[in-house]
């Protein structure tokens, strides 16, 4: 199982493949925190450090 | 509805306290090793202190007592600000911070005395890797009983942070640590060669990542915010930052073994995520900076945001200068150089250190409730340190390059230029003097800071009486709906696997296949274990930290293997529970030493280096010819050795003893006949001397 998985390291495809999963997941990520929608939630998140009470 | 709470601030002063007294231990270690390279007399010939043992007391001292306590005093302040809480328990608080301070003081302690398992950063002996585990742990279950019992739904970026670096640091360790005991302050690593190279700089890269780069980055999430009084200028940046830092981070390590002989895939990935790491590095460090946007004339007049901004800057041209140095032609010139110690001091100076005091101007008057003693001192402090830095950043730079050149210098007829290693040294000793300059003002900076928080602290009112503060108890549901990433935020639980899944996936691919050594090992190859003298022998080379300054691994480099021989093999080291590749080269490499001088050039050479080479600034070693060898525990060291899979065969690990002193009245007798003493057949010198005679010989067979 190991051997076959580490084999598979010489095929360009696979890794490519890895790449591209990545940088797609990558992309969705940056996507998803960017939304408009989102606006309100993360402004009062970066105002926490402000509501220590003191 | 909201609430009374007391936030504990008492365990955040301790921490702040010890982090000076700590501080000025580390930088002073420092100073002395730079003025030892420098002026090699100030070894004074004496073991505790010689630079071998120096070092990695200043690396230990720096890294997990300085910074180490200036992590905790940030994490144990801000966090119960951010989850409007009290820490989960004082009493483990307390253990956490007396535990910590003990395992400093066992540090130092065991580490002049010669006891080290000789991996950089990684030296403590098993019993102390058990205590520091065990700490840990106290701390992790402190840390997430807090986040248990939070008031704020919401976990801050600052938050994210620290728990990446808690599981992290605790993965790190345990993996890194793994070793058999032959005693109660010796031990064997369970990995040998390849993979404890591998297993090694996986941990010593993370250290950095995880120890000094996570932890810093929550508390620049943090103490930024707070102190220009602005939110950090892009939550979602933050968000971004901090995902592909803890995913990428932890496949770096191997770019600390380029050339060498761990095999191609696994330099190529560490290569490849390294200069990856340009990304969120530098996203990170432009959402902290530009969270002064609007407050830039702070720069001009608040010395906190002097440190904080000058400390993110240093952020940004240390993850700058690291992925170039990963880039393989870029490692081949200043591996092994001084370079290296430049990139790391920019980093530890200019990072950690000015983070730290900005945090410790920023804390002290807050938890001492009274004001700065002095706004100027402490101006001239940041003026003052930042000269240092610079002196320190460039001399090792200037010194780097040019010894790299100078190695690398090969003339029209394809020989050395400098063929002689000691004129590579000669030419940047005067580099040694201005780097000790730097650190000098570096330290007289901190020192000013020391009397500027001291005469702060006089200041306070003498009634230190804890004020309560009123927090919100949490809503129920906030007026957002609790959906995706938000979501997330609150499951503290699921976002931990998350971020261990995140770090498990880079370490899981590059160590496992490496821990199948066979696999890459040439059966026609295959070397001899050491024999119970060299074994002994290695011990000492361990103990007296030689490979601080001496590598054992040659580069396929052409001038590389013009100077020392042909590149150095996996076979080679594949007996070396610990491997002994180094990473410095102040002196020459040793790879292939063995047989190259007499056993007598090497006796003049570790009394007296200067009867050897007249220019030579290794420290004398008088010491090895007095001490004698440990030769009963030869037995059951081999026999660890046999567990660990190295051949020996039954008769050796049971007469192993003997068949070192055997070994040894053979070399002690050859060195009377050369012109030696009589009476060295027991002493730590001739093992020493057995083991420098075998290093490249093992692979060689008819």
């Amino acid at each position: 199982m190991k051997a076959l998985a580490l084999s598979q390291f010489q095929q360009l495809n696979l890794t490519t493949a890895g790449l591209l999963i990545f940088f797609v997941y990558f992309c969705g990520v940056v996507w998803w925190v960017s939304r408009k929608s989102t606006r309100q939630t993360y402004q009062n998140l970066q105002n926490l450090p402000f509501e220590d009470g003191e | 509805m909201s609430t009374k709470i007391y936030y504990d601030d008492d365990i955040v002063k301790k921490f702040v306290v010890v982090t000076l007294i700590w501080g000025g231990a580390a930088f002073l270690f420092g100073l002395i090793a730079a003025l030892q390279l420098a002026y090699w007399p100030l070894n004074l010939n004496l073991e505790w202190i010689t630079f071998g043992r120096l070092r990695p007391l200043h690396t230990n001292a720096a890294i997990f007592a300085f910074a180490g306590n200036a992590i905790f005093a940030g994490i144990y302040h801000s966090s119960q600000r951010l989850l409007k809480t009290r820490m989960f328990s004082d009493t483990l608080s307390r253990i956490h911070f007396w535990g910590w301070q003990l395992i400093i003081v066992s540090a130092a302690i065991t580490l002049p005395l010669g006891y080290t398992q000789s991996k950089e950063y990684a030296e403590l002996e098993w019993p102390i890797d058990i205590a520091i585990a065990l700490i840990w742990v106290v701390f992790a279950v402190n840390f997430f009983g807090t986040i248990a019992k939070r008031r704020e739904k919401h976990m801050y970026v600052a938050i994210w942070f620290y728990i990446a670096t808690i599981v992290t640091v605790a993965v790190l360790h345990i993996v890194n640590s793994i070793e058999i005991p032959v005693g109660f302050l010796k031990s064997y690593p369970v990995y040998a060669g390849i993979q404890d190279a591998m297993v090694q700089w996986w941990y010593g890269h993370n250290a950095v990542a995880f120890f000094l780069t996570t932890p810093f980055l929550g508390l620049m999430y943090y103490y930024i915010p707070k102190a220009v009084n602005r939110p950090v200028y892009s939550y979602r940046l933050s968000i971004v930052h901090f995902w592909a830092l803890v995913f990428i981070y932890i496949w770096a390590g191997p770019h600390h073994l380029l050339y060498t002989s761990l095999p191609a895939w696994a330099q190529t990935l560490g290569v490849v995520f390294s200069v990856m790491l340009w990304a969120p590095s530098w996203g990170g460090m432009i959402n902290g900076l530009l969270t002064l946007r609007g407050s830039w004339h702070l720069l001009r007049t608040d010395p906190i945001v002097k440190f904080l901004v000058t400390a993110v800057t240093f952020y940004g041209m240390s993850t700058f200068e690291g992925p170039l140095l990963s880039i393989k032609s870029v490692s081949a010139l200043a591996h092994n150089t001084d370079w290296i110690i430049g990139h790391v001091h920019g980093g530890a100076l200019g990072w950690n250190g000015m983070m730290s005091f900005g945090m410790i101007y920023y804390l002290v008057p807050r938890l001492w409730k009274t004001s700065l003693y002095s706004v100027a001192l402490a101006t001239k402090h940041f003026w003052i340190s930042l000269l240092g830095i610079l002196l320190y950043y460039i001399s090792m730079w200037a010194s780097g390059i040019t010894q790299g050149l100078m190695w690398r210098a090969v003339d029209p007829q394809g020989r050395l230029m400098y063929p002689d290693f000691i004129e590579t040294v000669v030419k940047i000793v005067p580099l040694y003097w201005v780097r000790a300059a730097g650190g000098l003002l570096f330290i007289i900076g901190f020192f000013i800071m020391v009397y500027n928080i001291i005469k702060t602290i006089q200041s306070a009112p003498a009634q230190q009486e804890q004020t309560p503060v009123i927090v919100p108890d949490e809503q129920p549901s906030s007026s957002t709906p609790d959906e995706g990433h938000r979501k997330l935020e609150g499951l503290a639980a699921v976002f931990t696997v998350l971020a261990v899944a995140a770090i498990l996936v880079g370490s899981v691919i590059e160590i496992y296949p490496t821990l199948s050594l066979h696999k890459y090992v040439q059966p026609n190859k295959i070397t001899d274990p050491y024999t119970p003298l060299e074994l002994a022998g290695r011990d000492v080379y361990i103990k007296e930290g030689c490979y601080v300054c001496h590598t054992q691994q040659i580069r396929p480099l052409a001038a590389e293997v013009l100077r020392y021989g042909p590149p150095s093999t996996i076979e080679e080291s594949m007996y070396d529970h610990p491997f002994q590749w180094g990473s410095k080269r102040t002196g020459p490499d040793l790879a292939r030493v063995g047989k190259k001088y007499p056993d007598l050039w090497h006796y003049r050479h570790m009394i007296d280096p200067r009867s050897i080479s007249a220019k030579s600034i290794m420290p004398n070693y008088p010491w090895l010819a007095e001490k004698k060898v440990d030769f009963v525990s030869l037995r059951k060291k081999l026999s660890v050795m046999k567990m660990l899979n190295v051949p020996y065969d039954d008769d050796t690990v049971a007469n192993a003893d003997i068949v070192a002193q055997k070994q040894a009245q053979t070399i002690a007798d050859q060195l009377v006949t050369e012109g030696a003493p009589q009476g060295l057949a027991d002493k730590e010198l001739v093992a020493l001397i057995a083991y420098l005679q075998a290093l490249g010989q093992k692979g060689k067979k008819p």
